[in-house]
């Protein structure tokens, strides 16, 4: 009895340390759905499963809620659904919160003004803290933030990601130079899948006459990689080690290339969760292309491909940044899909959901020494939810499609690796996936 | 005492008392939980301002659109992919159903201005404005059903017979269609829906769905379906019987009232506004979606 009451304290313990990211907004979040279920239909994950939508995904960090923070689920505990954290809710807890990609478009049309992918994310921050997490994340975050991810095969795939830039640009690259105007935030990821987006993009910048740098070792495997784990601690201290780096080089800006949460968690997150301020501007090359389309500054060569754009969830509803119209229909014939902009339909990998892919971890073991791969294969949750991913990549791919394209454009490396991945499986005609970058880089 | 001067004498100051104490309790924990975050990311509209020149180049009428867009957007999307959930959900049961019978049927409007007057007690002379507003209100009032007058049972302001003096008595077909009665027979229908509604959802294992929400839904079917009966009780009903049905209705509100800061029902006082105002905050201003 005495051990059952230690452990139900113990994951207590980890709900009230997890409370310090509990203000009015997630109170109102949490108090205020009135389970209309206008969001269903807006979330990608309840077109695979019925039994998983925004209300349902943040249902139950609202039930540890009430069990703690709440006097009406305190005193009636069955009424108001209040359940305590032991391992079991736990569980059921993850089969919901890890279904949530966070692509915001619940929020969007949520009739109370309701983000549930931030409640998923403090489900996700709660399981975590209770230690209940997926080992591949947590032994990604661990990697990131001890630094042990720079391993010497890391450091070698590196040097040769350098030196075929050299090649390809024709000059030296600048690594670690001072008062640049971008810092280019290379990553381990950006070197194993999105080579070609960040060489395209220093391309570009040599091209509008843009000065440049990149750091003189991949920055992290996906920094703020706490962000996917759950670990939001862990986040504010790779983003506080990001902010400190550009400021040290005193750069005009970071220019973020892979624009999945690299790019809202610094421009719009970092302050709150990091408590530091911005060192410099956090740029997406997405609208640094489209600004200069639409003050006339970039002439790309027009070409009569058909191309089409998916607008990452973390660019567009969660950045603010739009469609790059000038440019695309400067360059090609864009043609967009159904669902655009605002309404652009998630694909399958936001949040952690990039990170369980069979494919990605064989890639990642190679260069960091792990064997994440082996525990994808033996974890039957992390397979469900790796599946139920691709399961929504198959969906978005459909609708990409069906626009009929050549090409599909976008610039976040999940989106790319999760279209590509289902565009390669689809019964349709192959197209190509590309990083904007790679696309324009030889237009421009 | 019967169930009516009960409810009525005793009842109703408790009721009150806490409605505005949930309310209180609910506000506070805001107030006690909000934060003034510092630093803050540079938001996006200050962007927009400075490569336009100003705030206001903006345009007043932009940010105009944005607000009426976060309240527009859910509404439109709702049309867009769930047309029977729109009509039920937020047709019926709003806009035509709850809200007018609550603010606009004769019988509540009656009970609203009852309690007019006393804000006029004070240091300040109110009266003119409680007058105001009382026409005004009186003007808008929807009569209970096809055949009966507005007022045939309005007593605080002066009485004219049937639609007269009324927005109807310009637009008098429209009571024909659009009376008491029939809006509480939509409101029941669309309650009705919602229930069976959420019965589906939580055999497809939807689990957002509580035995509280089912007992504040069942709640509302009841105040509606007593205020129906009690309103057409057949004329020959013993008075204290007729007393009794009008005590239940009001029981079933005050209980309404009650539980309204717990329920799901809070929205419409609170959360529902917080929560757009925020969305422009922080999806608009913020980030420039």
């Amino acid at each position: 009895m005495m051990r059952l009451q230690t452990t139900e304290k113990k994951y207590e313990n980890a709900f009230w340390r997890i409370s310090k990211y509990i203000d009015s907004t997630i109170i109102h979040y949490v108090e205020n759905c009135i389970s209309c279920g206008i969001c269903y239909e807006a979330c990608p994950a309840y077109h695979i499963d019925k039994r998983y939508a925004p209300a349902t995904i943040g249902e139950w960090f609202r039930r540890f809620y009430r069990r703690y923070m709440n006097i009406a689920g305190r005193i009636l505990r069955k009424l108001m659904h209040a359940y305590p954290i032991t391992p079991e809710n736990l569980a059921k807890a993850s089969e919901y919160a890890y279904r949530c990609t966070n692509c915001g478009l619940c929020y969007m049309v949520c009739a109370a003004g309701i983000d549930s992918g931030a409640l998923a994310c403090l489900t996700r921050a709660l399981i975590r803290e209770a230690d209940h997490a997926p080992q591949i994340l947590k032994t990604l975050e661990e990697l990131e933030v001890s630094g042990k991810y720079l391993t010497p095969k890391v450091e070698e795939a590196y040097s040769k990601f350098i030196e075929e830039a050299k090649k390809i640009l024709g000059h030296d690259v600048p690594v670690n130079d001072r008062d640049k105007a971008f810092l280019i935030p290379v990553s381990v990821v950006d070197i194993l899948f999105a080579k070609d987006a960040v060489i395209g993009t220093m391309k570009i910048l040599d091209k509008l006459g843009l000065s440049w740098t990149i750091p003189e070792r991949p920055i992290g495997i996906r920094p703020p990689i706490g962000y996917a784990s759950g670990n939001l601690s862990a986040a504010a201290g790779m983003i506080r080690t990001l902010y400190a780096y550009a400021q040290s080089l005193n750069v005009k800006a970071i220019l973020v290339v892979d624009c999945g949460y690299m790019y809202p968690m610094l421009r719009f997150e970092g302050p709150y969760i990091a408590e530091v301020p911005q060192p410099c501007k956090i740029l997406s090359i997405v609208e640094v292309l489209e600004d200069y389309a639409e003050r006339g500054l970039v002439h790309p060569v027009k070409s009569t491909d058909l191309v089409t754009w998916h607008d990452p969830c973390m660019l567009m509803r969660r950045g603010g940044v739009e469609t790059p119209k000038h440019i695309l229909e400067e360059a090609a014939i864009l043609t967009l899909p159904k669902n655009h902009g605002k309404y652009a339909t998630c694909c399958g990998g936001g949040a952690h959901m990039f990170f369980l892919q069979e494919d990605v971890l064989k890639k990642l073991d190679e260069v960091l020494d792990t064997n994440l791969a082996d525990y994808c294969k033996k974890d039957r949750f992390v397979r469900e939810i790796a599946e139920f991913a691709l399961k929504i990549a198959e969906h978005r791919a459909e609708e990409l499609l069906n626009t009929g394209a050549k090409v599909i454009l976008t610039a976040c490396t999940s989106c790319i690796y999760m279209i590509r991945k289902s565009v390669e499986h689809s019964a349709l005609p192959f197209v190509e996936v590309k990083h904007i970058s790679e696309y324009l880089a030889g237009k421009i | 005492m019967d169930l009516l001067t009960f409810v009525l004498r005793y009842l109703s100051v408790p009721t009150v008392a806490i409605l505005i104490a949930g309310f209180t309790y609910k506000t506070l924990r805001y107030a006690l939980f909000a934060r003034v975050y510092t630093p803050k990311p540079e938001f996006r509209w200050r962007e927009i301002a400075i490569k336009k020149g100003s705030f206001w180049d903006i345009g007043f009428w932009h940010w105009i659109k944005e607000l009426l867009a976060v309240f527009l957007r859910p509404i439109i999307w709702s049309v867009r992919v769930n047309i029977i959930d729109f009509v039920g959900g937020l047709a019926l049961l709003h806009i035509i159903g709850v809200i007018p019978i609550l603010f606009l049927m004769c019988t509540h409007v009656s009970i609203w201005l009852n309690y007019l007057p006393y804000m006029a007690i004070g240091p300040i002379n109110l009266t003119p404005l409680v007058e105001l507003i009382q026409k005004i209100w009186y003007f808008f009032c929807i009569p209970v059903g096809f055949g009966k007058g507005v007022v045939e049972v309005f007593s605080t302001v002066t009485a004219h017979s049937g639609l007269l003096g009324t927005i109807w008595s310009y637009l008098s077909a429209i009571p024909i269609v659009l009376n008491g009665d029939v809006l509480t027979i939509l409101a029941i229908a669309a309650v009705i829906y919602k229930i069976i509604d959420h019965i589906i959802k939580v055999s497809r294992g939807i689990i957002n769905i509580r035995p509280g929400d089912f007992v504040a839904l069942i709640l509302l079917l009841c105040i509606l379906v007593s205020g129906f009966v009690a309103l057409h009780a057949p004329a020959t009903l013993p008075p204290e019987m007729f007393r009794t049905l009008i005590g239940i209705h009001v029981l079933f509100a005050e209980i309404f009232f009650m539980t309204l800061p717990f329920t799901k029902f809070s929205h419409f006082l609170f959360g529902y506004w917080y929560g757009k105002i925020h969305e422009l905050y922080d999806a608009y201003a913020k980030r420039g979606v």
